[in-house]
Protein backbone atom coordinates (compact mmCIF):
# COMPACT_ATOMS: atom_id res chain seq x y z
CA UNK A 1 0.00 0.00 0.00
CA UNK A 2 1.34 3.38 -0.74
CA UNK A 3 1.12 5.68 2.15
CA UNK A 4 2.85 8.90 3.13
CA UNK A 5 2.90 12.02 4.57
CA UNK A 6 1.38 15.15 2.42
CA UNK A 7 4.18 17.84 2.57
CA UNK A 8 1.33 20.57 1.77
CA UNK A 9 -0.86 20.10 4.71
CA UNK A 10 1.32 17.44 6.90
CA UNK A 11 -1.11 14.84 6.80
CA UNK A 12 -0.69 10.88 6.32
CA UNK A 13 -2.53 9.90 3.06
CA UNK A 14 -2.74 6.78 1.16
CA UNK A 15 -2.66 6.27 -2.32
CA UNK A 16 -5.81 4.10 -3.61
CA UNK A 17 -7.95 2.91 -6.37
CA UNK A 18 -11.54 3.18 -6.74
CA UNK A 19 -14.70 1.52 -8.87
CA UNK A 20 -18.37 2.32 -9.07
CA UNK A 21 -20.53 1.19 -12.22
CA UNK A 22 -18.00 2.19 -14.46
CA UNK A 23 -15.17 -0.46 -16.06
CA UNK A 24 -11.94 1.32 -14.94
CA UNK A 25 -10.43 2.41 -11.63
CA UNK A 26 -9.77 5.75 -10.84
CA UNK A 27 -6.70 6.52 -8.13
CA UNK A 28 -7.24 8.88 -5.36
CA UNK A 29 -5.03 10.26 -2.60
CA UNK A 30 -7.25 10.36 0.67
CA UNK A 31 -6.58 11.10 4.35
CA UNK A 32 -5.72 8.32 6.19
CA UNK A 33 -7.56 9.41 9.54
CA UNK A 34 -7.59 7.03 12.62
CA UNK A 35 -10.65 8.97 13.98
CA UNK A 36 -12.81 7.73 11.30
CA UNK A 37 -14.59 4.74 12.30
CA UNK A 38 -16.27 3.89 8.63
CA UNK A 39 -13.96 2.38 5.71
CA UNK A 40 -14.51 5.34 3.26
CA UNK A 41 -15.68 8.25 2.67
CA UNK A 42 -16.13 10.10 -0.63
CA UNK A 43 -16.67 13.91 -2.10
CA UNK A 44 -19.87 13.58 -4.20
CA UNK A 45 -18.06 14.47 -7.53
CA UNK A 46 -15.37 11.62 -7.11
CA UNK A 47 -18.73 9.12 -6.73
CA UNK A 48 -20.41 10.79 -9.73
CA UNK A 49 -17.50 10.95 -11.85
CA UNK A 50 -17.69 6.45 -11.05
CA UNK A 51 -20.56 6.35 -11.03
CA UNK A 52 -21.09 4.82 -7.87
CA UNK A 53 -24.32 3.13 -7.41
CA UNK A 54 -26.73 4.46 -4.17
CA UNK A 55 -27.31 1.41 -2.00
CA UNK A 56 -28.29 2.30 1.57
CA UNK A 57 -28.62 5.08 4.08
CA UNK A 58 -28.93 5.70 7.81
CA UNK A 59 -29.00 7.45 10.91
CA UNK A 60 -24.90 9.05 11.94
CA UNK A 61 -24.90 10.70 15.43
CA UNK A 62 -22.57 14.10 15.25
CA UNK A 63 -20.55 15.70 17.90
CA UNK A 64 -22.58 18.26 17.83
CA UNK A 65 -25.65 16.09 19.07
CA UNK A 66 -27.25 16.50 15.92
CA UNK A 67 -28.23 13.04 13.73
CA UNK A 68 -28.21 13.04 10.03
CA UNK A 69 -28.77 11.19 7.43
CA UNK A 70 -25.35 9.76 5.93
CA UNK A 71 -25.68 7.91 2.50
CA UNK A 72 -23.79 5.33 1.31
CA UNK A 73 -22.65 4.21 -2.05
CA UNK A 74 -21.29 1.31 -3.70
CA UNK A 75 -17.55 1.40 -4.30
CA UNK A 76 -15.12 -1.51 -4.69
CA UNK A 77 -11.54 -0.58 -3.39
CA UNK A 78 -8.46 -1.80 -4.85
CA UNK A 79 -5.74 -1.95 -2.25
CA UNK A 80 -2.24 -4.02 -2.92
CA UNK A 81 -4.05 -5.17 -6.29
CA UNK A 82 -6.73 -6.76 -3.74
CA UNK A 83 -10.51 -5.51 -4.99
CA UNK A 84 -12.69 -4.63 -1.78
CA UNK A 85 -16.28 -4.10 -1.81
CA UNK A 86 -17.20 -1.19 0.82
CA UNK A 87 -20.48 1.12 1.49
CA UNK A 88 -18.72 4.25 1.08
CA UNK A 89 -20.46 7.31 2.99
CA UNK A 90 -20.95 10.80 0.68
CA UNK A 91 -19.63 13.69 2.12
CA UNK A 92 -22.04 16.07 2.46
CA UNK A 93 -19.70 19.14 2.31
CA UNK A 94 -19.54 20.32 -0.95
CA UNK A 95 -16.37 22.04 -0.33
CA UNK A 96 -14.60 19.39 0.60
CA UNK A 97 -12.96 17.75 -2.06
CA UNK A 98 -10.67 14.70 -0.66
CA UNK A 99 -11.25 11.25 0.16
CA UNK A 100 -11.41 10.16 3.77
CA UNK A 101 -10.19 6.06 4.42
CA UNK A 102 -11.00 4.61 7.93
CA UNK A 103 -10.32 2.04 10.47
CA UNK A 104 -12.44 -0.35 8.63
CA UNK A 105 -10.59 -0.65 5.64
CA UNK A 106 -7.50 -0.47 7.41
CA UNK A 107 -8.33 -3.37 9.36
CA UNK A 108 -6.07 -6.11 8.01
CA UNK A 109 -3.16 -3.52 8.01
CA UNK A 110 -0.52 -3.02 10.74
CA UNK A 111 -0.12 1.00 10.61
CA UNK A 112 3.22 3.08 11.83
CA UNK A 113 3.35 6.81 11.67
CA UNK A 114 6.69 8.09 12.42
CA UNK A 115 6.44 11.73 12.83
CA UNK A 116 9.57 12.55 13.25
CA UNK A 117 10.89 11.20 9.42
CA UNK A 118 7.46 11.92 8.30
CA UNK A 119 6.32 8.74 7.27
CA UNK A 120 3.63 6.12 6.95
CA UNK A 121 4.98 2.42 7.23
CA UNK A 122 2.01 -0.12 6.18
CA UNK A 123 2.26 -3.46 6.39
CA UNK A 124 0.08 -6.71 7.24
CA UNK A 125 1.01 -9.25 10.25
CA UNK A 126 2.13 -11.81 7.65
CA UNK A 127 4.79 -9.72 5.96
CA UNK A 128 6.37 -8.73 9.90
CA UNK A 129 6.64 -11.57 11.13
CA UNK A 130 8.67 -12.70 7.41
CA UNK A 131 10.52 -9.99 7.93
CA UNK A 132 11.32 -10.59 11.29
CA UNK A 133 12.63 -14.34 10.59
CA UNK A 134 15.16 -13.37 8.24
CA UNK B 1 -33.73 12.84 -21.65
CA UNK B 2 -35.70 11.67 -18.68
CA UNK B 3 -36.38 8.13 -18.62
CA UNK B 4 -40.05 7.65 -18.25
CA UNK B 5 -39.49 4.32 -16.31
CA UNK B 6 -37.62 5.74 -13.70
CA UNK B 7 -39.47 6.96 -10.29
CA UNK B 8 -36.65 8.71 -8.41
CA UNK B 9 -37.34 7.29 -4.56
CA UNK B 10 -39.03 9.16 -1.49
CA UNK B 11 -36.19 9.02 0.56
CA UNK B 12 -38.15 10.95 3.22
CA UNK B 13 -40.99 8.25 2.78
CA UNK B 14 -38.31 5.41 3.18
CA UNK B 15 -36.55 7.17 6.09
CA UNK B 16 -39.81 6.87 7.69
CA UNK B 17 -41.28 3.33 7.17
CA UNK B 18 -37.53 2.46 8.34
CA UNK B 19 -37.75 3.78 11.54
CA UNK B 20 -41.16 2.65 12.29
CA UNK B 21 -39.83 -0.92 11.30
CA UNK B 22 -36.66 -0.09 12.93
CA UNK B 23 -38.21 0.87 16.97
CA UNK B 24 -40.86 -2.33 15.76
CA UNK B 25 -38.08 -4.93 15.72
CA UNK B 26 -35.47 -2.91 18.50
CA UNK B 27 -36.48 -4.95 21.35
CA UNK B 28 -36.72 -8.02 19.82
CA UNK B 29 -32.86 -7.93 17.88
CA UNK B 30 -31.23 -5.58 20.95
CA UNK B 31 -29.87 -8.05 23.64
CA UNK B 32 -28.20 -10.68 21.31
CA UNK B 33 -26.98 -7.96 18.54
CA UNK B 34 -26.28 -4.51 19.73
CA UNK B 35 -23.59 -3.13 18.30
CA UNK B 36 -23.90 -5.05 15.51
CA UNK B 37 -25.84 -3.39 11.73
CA UNK B 38 -28.93 -4.32 10.52
CA UNK B 39 -30.22 -3.53 7.51
CA UNK B 40 -34.18 -3.05 6.63
CA UNK B 41 -36.16 -2.96 2.85
CA UNK B 42 -38.05 -0.36 3.79
CA UNK B 43 -41.21 -0.97 1.55
CA UNK B 44 -41.54 -5.09 2.94
CA UNK B 45 -40.15 -4.16 6.69
CA UNK B 46 -37.66 -7.84 6.17
CA UNK B 47 -34.34 -7.39 7.57
CA UNK B 48 -31.33 -9.18 7.89
CA UNK B 49 -28.02 -8.61 10.71
CA UNK B 50 -24.44 -8.42 10.44
CA UNK B 51 -21.14 -7.62 12.05
CA UNK B 52 -20.59 -4.61 9.77
CA UNK B 53 -22.59 -2.70 7.83
CA UNK B 54 -21.04 -3.83 4.62
CA UNK B 55 -22.28 -7.32 5.68
CA UNK B 56 -25.50 -6.86 6.70
CA UNK B 57 -26.32 -4.89 3.16
CA UNK B 58 -24.68 -7.48 1.12
CA UNK B 59 -27.22 -10.13 2.78
CA UNK B 60 -29.90 -8.11 2.74
CA UNK B 61 -29.31 -7.01 -0.67
CA UNK B 62 -28.53 -10.97 -2.13
CA UNK B 63 -32.45 -10.97 -1.58
CA UNK B 64 -33.53 -7.51 -2.99
CA UNK B 65 -31.25 -6.29 -5.22
CA UNK B 66 -32.57 -3.67 -6.25
CA UNK B 67 -33.19 -1.93 -3.40
CA UNK B 68 -32.30 0.87 -1.51
CA UNK B 69 -32.27 -0.50 2.06
CA UNK B 70 -31.62 1.52 5.05
CA UNK B 71 -29.12 0.24 7.94
CA UNK B 72 -27.80 1.30 11.19
CA UNK B 73 -26.27 0.20 14.38
CA UNK B 74 -28.43 -1.85 16.39
CA UNK B 75 -28.61 0.43 20.05
CA UNK B 76 -27.19 3.81 20.03
CA UNK B 77 -26.33 5.11 16.20
CA UNK B 78 -23.11 5.02 14.85
CA UNK B 79 -21.47 8.14 16.07
CA UNK B 80 -18.66 9.72 14.22
CA UNK B 81 -15.88 12.22 15.93
CA UNK B 82 -16.43 15.85 16.37
CA UNK B 83 -13.31 16.52 13.32
CA UNK B 84 -16.03 14.71 10.89
CA UNK B 85 -19.06 16.97 12.01
CA UNK B 86 -18.37 19.75 8.89
CA UNK B 87 -18.20 17.41 6.65
CA UNK B 88 -21.64 15.29 6.97
CA UNK B 89 -23.39 17.89 8.68
CA UNK B 90 -26.33 19.33 6.27
CA UNK B 91 -26.01 22.83 7.71
CA UNK B 92 -29.49 23.46 8.99
CA UNK B 93 -29.38 21.42 12.31
CA UNK B 94 -30.77 17.97 12.42
CA UNK B 95 -32.19 15.86 9.93
CA UNK B 96 -35.62 16.58 12.30
CA UNK B 97 -38.00 15.54 9.37
CA UNK B 98 -35.98 12.07 8.92
CA UNK B 99 -34.87 10.93 12.90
Amino acid sequence: MHTYFDAKDGSPKVVIKIKGTKRSFKEISALLDTGHNGSLSLPMLDLIEIGAKLESFGPVGLADGNTVTVYYFSVTVEIDGKPKKVQASMINNPNVSEAIVGLELLAPYIVLFDFNKKTVYCTTEAEMKKAQSK
Amino acid sequence: MSNPQFTPPNMQELSTKSRARYQEIEAEILPNNEGKYVAIVPETGEYEIGETREEAVEKIRAKHKDKIVFVRRIGTVEKYQQHLSPLFSNGVGADAHIF
